[in-house]
C-alpha cells in the first residue's frame, strides 16, 4: 500500500521514469497484455494437469547396500577383514554422508547413504568404481561384494491385493502373475512384483531310509540332475542349400521327467528318482505369510473368514512420471482385464494409491486454497469496494497460474509444501496490486486527470518503494535454500514458490493491473476522499498516539511495557509454555504395525501374535482393512527404506499394513487411532514377549527412531549389556516413551558340526560335501529348474528332506555319506554336533561399532524427552557404574563408553540451527538493501526494530493454540512462518517510515509528521494483515503447517498493532535527539 | 470391487466440485459384519503330554489345510480360530505338533470344512 511518496520529485522528472513506470508505460494500453492474460491462464491450466503430483516432495536420498559374504567367518572376522577395510575404502567417496555396517555370521553388509539431493546416478557410477577398483584388497575367501542400491522411485505406488476365501495362496499367486503380466505393460510403470502366496516348483522329498537302502547320497544326485538338466545349441547342420540347427542335452520339462531321473545304479538295475523321494509338482514349503484382514469400515463384499490369504501385487512407478496418471491407467487396465483374468471368487483390494493420495492431498489444499481467495477478496471488497476489489481478484489466479507454470518449466512438483507456499504467499501477493489500483484510484479522484497517463504516473510513484517491499520479503526466504539434509528438499518449494509468486505478483501489478484499471475504473470525483475520511480507529490512534509524542514519561512506560511484555514472553519456553518439536505428526489413512519376536522364534508363533494384533485391530471403527506380512517386511514404504526394514527377513518378524477410512469421513485423527490402539499392544507385548512398534508415517524426512541414542566404546560386549541398563533403566523409565527397543539381538543356540578331519579323511569323505549336505538337509536346495515352456516364473527343482525327518539334532546324525569305496558313513561316525551360543552381530556407524537404543514418543516432542534422560545420566550413572559422554553432534571418541543422541533429536537441532542461520542471512540481507534504499545506517534499524516484536505474539500464539487442542508445539514450520513474517513486518514498517521522510520533506513538523504518517498508513497497514491472517487460517487447521498460520497470524496481529506504535515512536525519539543535538551543537 | 478410478483429467475445477460434494456426504457405508451360523461340533482338550515337555500330540482329524496354510481350529472365548501348526510325524491316529501349540488349547473336531476362521461353537459332548 505505497502511495506517492515522491511527489515532489514527480513534476520535475516527469519524462524520466523508473522500471515500474516504464513497464506501466508499456503494457497499460496494449494488446500484449491481453495476450499475457490468455497466455498465462492456459499455462496456468495446463501445469495444474500435467504437473506430476506429489503428497510431499521427493527427497533424492542415494544409498546402496553392499554385501560381502566370507562362508565360515565369524562376526568378529567380518569386522575386521570386511566392514572396517570397506568402510575406510568408502568413507573416502565424495558425497558420502554416513556409512553403516553389520557384521553378522559370514556376511557383512555395508550400508552408504550419500548425502541429501546427490544426483543418483553419478553417485552409484563412483560407488561401483570405487568397489571395483579396490577388489585386489579383499581377503581370500571372500565372494565377489554385490552392490543394491536403494532406491526411492523402486518404492511401490500402488499396492492391488487379491484375495480368496476358497482358493488357497498357490492359485491366487498364478491368477496375479497373469493380472501382473497385463499391469506391467502400462506405461509408467516400472519395478513391479508379487507378495505373497508360494510359487510353483517341483519338490523333491527324500526319503532318507531308502537312499541308503539304494546307496544314493545328496551329493551324487546333485551331481546327476545337474548333469542332466542341459540343452547346449550345438551348432548347424547344411544340406541342400539350408542350414538347421542342431541342440543336445536333456533337459526336464515336467515333474514326470524328474520323477523318472536314473540317479544311480543299484544291482545292475537303475534306481529312479522316485524310488528314493517323493515327487510333487506344486507349491512349496511355507517361508512367509500373506494375508488381509477387514476392519468395520470396510465397504466391499465381506468373506466369512476374519483373514484370507492373499497376494499383492505391488507396482513403482518410472522417475519423473505423474503417480496420479499412472495409478488411474493402471486400474483402468485392471478394470478393463478383469472380467478375463479374475475368477469370481477372488476380491481385488486397493491396499495402496499413492496417486490417489497425492490428488486428494493437492485437491483438498486448492480448496483450501480457493476459501483463502474467497476470503480475502470479500475483505478486499469491504476495504476497497468492489471496483479496485474485482480488478485485484483477476489478478489473484493470474499469479498463481504463472507460479505453477515456472514451477512446471523448472520441474518441479504439485505437492503439499508447494500449495503451502501458495497460500502463505497469498496475502502479500494481492499487496503490489492493491497498493498500484489504489494510487491510479487516487490519481484518477482529481479532477480533469488524463486517464492513460495518470495511470502510468501513479505507478511510477509508487515503484520504488514497492520494489523494495517485495524484495525484502523475498529476501526473507531465499536463504532458505541453504538448509541442509532431508528437510532442505523437503520445505525447498517455500524459497522456490514463494520468491517467484512475488516477483509475479510484481510484474502483474504493474502490467496487468493498470491495464484493467485504465478500462474500467471509472468513478465519480471525490468518492476517494470519502473512503479516507478518518474513521473511530484512525481518532482512537490519533488520541493515544498525541498522549505517547506529548509526554515523556508516559513513552517511558509504553517501552518499559513493551520490554517487560517482551522478556515474559521470551520466557515462555522456559517454562514449557511453548513446546518445541521437529515436526508434528500428521493425521494419515494408514500405518504399519511392525512385530520383532525373540531371535529363534518360529513362523507359527510369530503368526499367532499377528493374528492377535488382527483381533485388536478388527476392533477399531475406521479400520477398512489391514494386510498381515509374517516373515519378512510387507509392501515397502519410504520410511521403511530408510529404515531399513528390508533387512528384517526371517519368521520372528512381522509388519501389519492397517488401512484407515479417508480421512474426510473419519472424525478421529490417525494419532488418535494409535495412541489409543497403544495399551492393548502393550498388554499383548507382554503376555506373548513380542517386541510391537506402531509405526506412523512421519510428516516429514523419516529417522532411523525418533528417539535414538548411539552407544559407543571400546567393548562391544559390554556396550550391548550398557544397552540393557539404558533401555530398561533409563528409557523405560522415562514417561511418555514408548516401541523401546534396542539392536541388541536374543541368545540363540547354533548347532555347529565339528568334523572330526582325521575321522573324515580316513572315511573318504571331503568337508565340503558334509556342508553342502547338511545345507540340503536343512534349508532345502534348488537344484536348477525344468524348463516349462509358457510358465511365468522360473520352476524350481527344490531338494528337500521332509519337516518331519528333521525336528531335533539327533535327526541329523541320520544323514549318510557314500565314500568313493561305495560304503555308508553316517554323520554321527565324522562330525560331532555340539550346541553353542549363536554369534551375535555387530553394528557400525561411521567405522565406529555402535549399539542403538530406540524409541518412539506417545504424545509429546522428543526434545523434552531427550533432555529429561541427559539430565538424568548426567548426574546419574548406569546401575553398573559406567558413566556416558554424552554428546549431541559430534561423534564421541570410542576409547571411553560415550552416548550421542541422534533420531529425531539431531534432526531438530540441525533444522533449527539451519533455520536460524537462513533467518540471520535473511536479516542481514534486509538490512543491506535498507542501507541502500534509504542511505543511512539508522533509520533501517528502526525499521527492522518491528522483527522482534512479531515474537510477542507468536510465542503466546502457539501457548493458546496448545491450551485449545493439548500438545501444540513450535515446529518447523512455525519457524519458517517466523521468518516470513521478517520480511512481512519490515514492509509495514517500512511504509511507515517511508511516509514520515515524505510528510517531512513537505515541511510538515517531526511530531505531526510522525502522527500523520501513522493515521494515513494505518488503513493499509491493517489491510494488509488482514489479508494475511484471513488467507492463511485456511491452513491452522492442517496439523503439519498449523505452525506456519499460527506463527503468521499472531505475529502479524502482534506486531501490526504493535508497529504502528513502536516504530514512529523510536524514530521520533532518535529525531528529537538528533535534532537536539544539531541545534545545542549550534548553540 | 473396493476401487474406482480417479478423474484428474477433468478440469481442476469440476474435480474441486466433486470433491467438495463427495466431502459433503460421508462416503459408502461400511458393509455390515458377516453373522456367521453357530455350529455344533465336538472339540477336544489338549491335556499337556507327560512323555516330553516339548511335544505336542493333536488328533489327526483336528488337522486341516486352509487356502494353502496348515493349522487347526482353536476354540477360544466360543469362536473357532484358526491357528498355523507345523505338523511333525504322525504318531498313530495322532499327530505331532513342532510349532503353533502350546499344548493346553481345545481343538475343534468334526467336519471342519464348514468352519471358519471366527465361527462360533456350540460343543457337542
Amino acid at each position: 500500500m505505497v502511495e506517492p511518496t515522491n511527489q515532489h520529485k514527480q513534476e520535475g522528472d516527469a519524462r524520466r521514469m523508473n522500471i515500474a513506470g516504464r513497464i506501466t508505460n508499456y503494457f497499460v494500453d496494449s494488446k500484449v497484455t491481453i495476450l499475457i492474460l490468455v497466455v498465462a491462464v492456459l499455462a496456468g491450466i495446463m501445469a495444474l494437469l500435467v504437473t506430476p503430483r506429489e503428497e510431499n516432495p521427493q527427497i533424492v536420498v542415494p544409498a546402496a547396500n553392499i554385501i560381502v559374504t566370507k562362508p565360515g567367518a565369524s562376526p568378529k572376522e567380518v569386522e575386521q577383514l570386511i566392514i572396517k577395510p570397506l568402510e575406510s575404502i568408502l568413507q573416502g567417496l565424495t558425497g558420502v554422508d554416513h556409512t553403516y555396517g553389520i557384521a553378522t555370521d559370514s556376511m557383512g553388509v555395508v550400508t552408504v547413504r550419500f548425502n541429501v539431493g546427490q544426483n543418483r546416478e553419478a553417485s552409484m557410477v563412483r560407488l561401483y568404481d570405487r568397489i571395483m577398483s579396490n577388489l585386489d584388497r579383499m581377503p581370500p575367501g571372500t565372494n565377489l561384494p554385490l552392490v543394491k542400491p536403494v532406491n526411492v522411485d523402486n518404492v511401490p505406488i500402488m499396492a492391488i491385493t487379491l484375495s480368496s476365501a476358497t482358493m488357497d495362496d498357490y492359485h491366487l499367486r498364478r491368477v496375479a502373475d497373469d493380472v501382473l503380466e497385463h499391469l506391467r505393460r502400462v506405461k509408467g510403470t516400472s519395478l513391479t512384483y508379487l507378495l505373497g502366496g508360494r510359487k510353483r516348483q517341483i519338490n523333491v522329498d527324500f526319503d532318507l531310509e531308502r537312499m541308503r537302502h539304494y546307496n544314493v547320497s545328496l551329493f551324487d544326485i546333485r551331481r546327476v540332475l545337474e548333469a542332466t538338466n542341459v540343452d547346449i545349441p550345438s551348432g548347424t547342420l547344411v544340406s541342400n542349400g539350408r542350414v538347421s540347427t542342431v541342440i543336445a542335452g536333456g533337459m526336464l520339462r515336467n515333474a514326470a521327467e524328474v520323477r523318472n531321473l536314473v540317479v544311480s545304479l543299484y544291482a545292475h538295475r537303475p534306481v529312479y528318482l522316485k524310488d528314493i523321494a517323493t515327487i510333487t509338482d506344486g507349491p512349496g514349503q511355507i517361508k512367509y505369510v500373506h494375508r488381509i484382514g477387514y476392519g468395520p469400515a470396510y465397504t466391499g463384499v465381506r468373506n466369512p473368514d476374519f483373514e484370507e490369504p492373499a497376494v499383492t501385487i505391488a507396482i513403482a512407478k518410472s522417475k519423473g512420471t505423474n503417480a496420479v496418471t499412472v495409478a488411474d491407467s493402471v486400474l483402468a487396465e485392471l478394470h478393463r482385464i478383469q472380467p478375463q483374468l479374475i475368477p469370481p471368487g477372488v476380491h481385488v483390494d486397493i491396499t495402496r494409491d499413492d496417486g490417489k493420495r497425492a490428488n486428494e492431498a493437492v485437491n483438498t489444499l486448492i480448496e483450501h486454497l480457493t476459501i483463502a481467495i474467497v476470503t480475502v477478496v470479500l475483505l478486499l471488497v469491504v476495504f476497497l469496494g468492489w471496483r479496485a476489489a474485482s480488478i485485484v481478484t483477476i489478478t489473484i489466479p493470474l499469479i498463481l497460474f504463472i507460479t505453477l507454470a515456472v514451477g512446471m518449466v523448472a520441474g518441479q512438483s504439485i505437492n503439499r509444501i508447494t500449495l503451502f507456499a501458495l497460500i502463505l504467499s497469498l496475502g502479500l501477493m494481492v499487496d503490489d496490486s492493491i497498493v498500484v489500483i489504489e494510487n491510479i484510484f487516487r490519481h484518477y479522484s482529481m479532477k480533469g486527470a488524463d486517464r492513460l497517463a495518470g495511470a502510468v504516473r501513479a505507478v511510477n510513484e509508487i515503484g520504488r518503494p514497492t520494489n523494495l517491499a517485495t524484495f525484502t520479503v523475498i529476501v526473507a526466504f531465499l536463504p532458505m535454500f541453504w538448509v541442509h539434509g532431508m528437510m532442505g528438499p523437503y520445505m525447498a518449494p517455500i524459497p522456490f514458490n514463494v520468491p517467484v509468486a512475488m516477483i509475479t505478483s510484481l510484474a502483474i501489478a504493474y502490467s496487468v493491473a493498470p491495464w484493467a484499471a485504465y478500462r474500467w475504473l471509472h468513478l465519480t470525483p471525490g468518492q476517494h476522499i470519502e473512503e479516507h475520511a478518518p474513521g473511530w480507529l484512525e481518532r482512537g490512534y490519533a488520541l493515544i498516539m498525541g498522549r505517547l509524542l506529548g509526554s515523556r514519561r508516559l513513552r517511558l512506560a509504553f517501552f518499559l511495557g513493551i520490554t517487560l511484555l517482551m522478556v515474559l514472553v521470551l520466557a515462555m519456553p522456559v517454562f514449557k509454555l511453548v513446546q518445541f518439536k521437529m515436526l508434528p505428526k500428521n493425521n494419515t489413512d494408514t500405518f504399519n504395525i511392525t512385530v520383532d519376536m525373540p531371535a529363534g522364534t518360529a513362523l507359527e508363533q510369530t503368526d499367532r501374535v499377528v493374528r492377535r494384533i488382527g483381533d485388536i485391530l478388527r476392533k477399531v471403527p475406521d479400520v477398512t482393512n489391514y494386510e498381515s506380512t509374517v516373515g519378512r517386511p510387507g509392501v515397502i514404504d519410504f520410511n521403511g527404506l530408510l529404515r531399513g526394514s528390508s533387512l528384517k527377513q526371517g519368521p520372528q518378524y512381522a509388519e501389519v499394513r492397517v488401512n484407515l477410512k479417508d480421512k474426510r469421513h473419519r472424525s478421529e485423527s490417525s494419532i488418535t487411532i494409535v495412541r489409543s490402539l497403544r495399551p492393548a499392544i502393550a498388554r499383548l507385548e507382554t503376555r506373548t514377549g513380542a517386541n510391537i512398534k506402531l509405526v506412523e508415517e512421519p510428516p516429514g524426512p523419516p529417522v532411523r527412531a525418533t528417539i535414538l541414542a548411539e552407544l559407543y566404546g571400546p567393548n562391544y560386549r559390554k556396550l550391548r549389556q550398557i544397552a540393557k541398563e539404558l533401555r530398561y533403566d533409563v528409557f523405560a523409565k522415562t514417561a511418555d516413551v514408548v516401541d523401546i527397543d534396542d539392536s541388541t539381538t536374543a541368545d540363540t543356540t547354533q548347532y555347529r558340526i565339528v568334523v572330526d578331519r582325521r575321522k573324515a579323511a580316513l572315511a573318504g569323505i571331503l568337508p565340503v560335501e558334509v556342508a553342502q549336505t547338511l545345507q540340503a538337509f536343512l534349508g532345502g536346495y534348488d537344484a536348477g529348474a525344468v524348463h516349462i515352456a509358457r510358465e511365468k516364473e522360473p520352476v524350481l527343482i527344490h531338494f528337500q528332506i521332509p519337516v518331519p525327518d528333521r525336528v531335533l539334532p539327533s535327526d541329523l546324525r541320520n544323514i549318510f555319506f557314500t565314500n568313493p569305496a561305495g560304503n555308508e558313513i553316517s554323520l554321527g561316525n565324522i562330525a560331532q554336533i555340539r550346541p553353542v551360543q549363536a554369534p551375535k552381530p555387530i553394528l557400525f556407524q561411521d567405522q565406529r561399532p555402535v549399539v542403538y537404543v530406540t524409541g518412539e514418543m506417545g504424545t509429546g516432542s522428543p526434545v523434552y524427552a531427550v533432555l529429561h534422560m541427559w539430565q538424568y545420566l548426567r548426574t546419574h550413572p548406569l546401575p553398573d557404574g559406567v558413566r556416558l559422554k554424552q554428546d549431541f553432534m559430534s561423534y564421541p571418541a570410542t576409547t571411553a563408553y560415550g552416548l550421542r543422541w541422534g533420531g529425531e533429536m539431531r534432526l531438530t537441532l540441525d533444522v533449527f540451527r539451519d533455520l536460524g542461520r537462513a533467518f540471520a542471512v535473511a536479516i542481514v540481507l534486509i538490512y543491506v538493501i535498507l542501507v541502500a534504499y534509504y542511505r543511512s545506517f539508522m533509520i533501517p534499524l528502526i525499521v527492522m526494530g518491528a522483527i522482534p516484536l512479531t515474537i510477542i505474539g507468536v510465542f503466546p500464539g502457539h501457548a493458546i493454540m496448545d491450551l485449545i487442542e493439548g500438545h501444540y508445539y513450535f515446529t518447523a514450520t512455525s519457524m519458517i512462518g517466523v521468518i516470513a513474517l521478517a520480511g512481512i513486518v519490515v514492509r509495514n514498517s517500512l511504509l511507515l517510515i517511508d511516509f514520515i521522510l515524505d510528510f517531512r520533506r513537505a515541511g510538515h513538523g517531526l511530531r505531526e509528521a510522525v502522527l500523520q504518517a501513522g493515521i494515513t498508513r494505518m488503513r493499509p497497514i491493517l489491510l494488509t494483515a488482514l489479508a494475511i491472517i484471513l488467507g492463511t487460517a485456511a491452513m491452522v487447521t492442517d496439523p503439519v503447517f498449523g505452525g506456519l498460520a499460527i506463527s503468521l497470524i499472531s505475529g502479524t496481529f502482534a506486531s501490526t498493532v504493535l508497529t504502528l506504535f513502536v516504530i514512529p515512536l523510536i524514530y521520533y525519539m532518535y529525531e528529537a535527539r538528533r535534532e537536539g543535538k544539531v541545534a545545542s551543537r549550534n548553540v | 470391487m473396493g476401487y474406482r478410478p480417479s478423474r484428474s483429467w477433468l478440469p481442476t475445477a469440476a474435480a474441486l466440485l466433486l470433491s467438495l460434494a463427495l466431502g459433503a456426504c460421508a462416503g459408502k457405508p461400511p458393509t455390515p459384519a458377516l453373522v456367521l451360523p453357530t455350529l455344533v461340533r465336538p472339540v477336544v482338550k489338549l491335556q499337556p503330554s507327560p512323555s516330553a515337555a516339548t511335544e505336542v500330540l493333536i488328533p489327526a482329524g483336528a488337522f486341516i489345510v486352509r487356502g494353502g496354510l496348515p493349522g487347526v481350529f482353536v476354540l477360544r472365548n466360543g469362536l473357532a480360530r484358526f491357528r498355523m501348526v507345523r505338523i511333525g510325524k504322525p504318531r498313530g491316529d495322532r499327530l505331532q505338533v513342532l510349532s503353533g501349540l502350546s499344548g493346553n488349547e481345545t481343538l475343534v473336531l468334526g467336519n471342519l470344512a464348514g468352519v471358519h476362521d471366527g465361527s462360533p461353537i456350540t460343543v457337542r459332548q
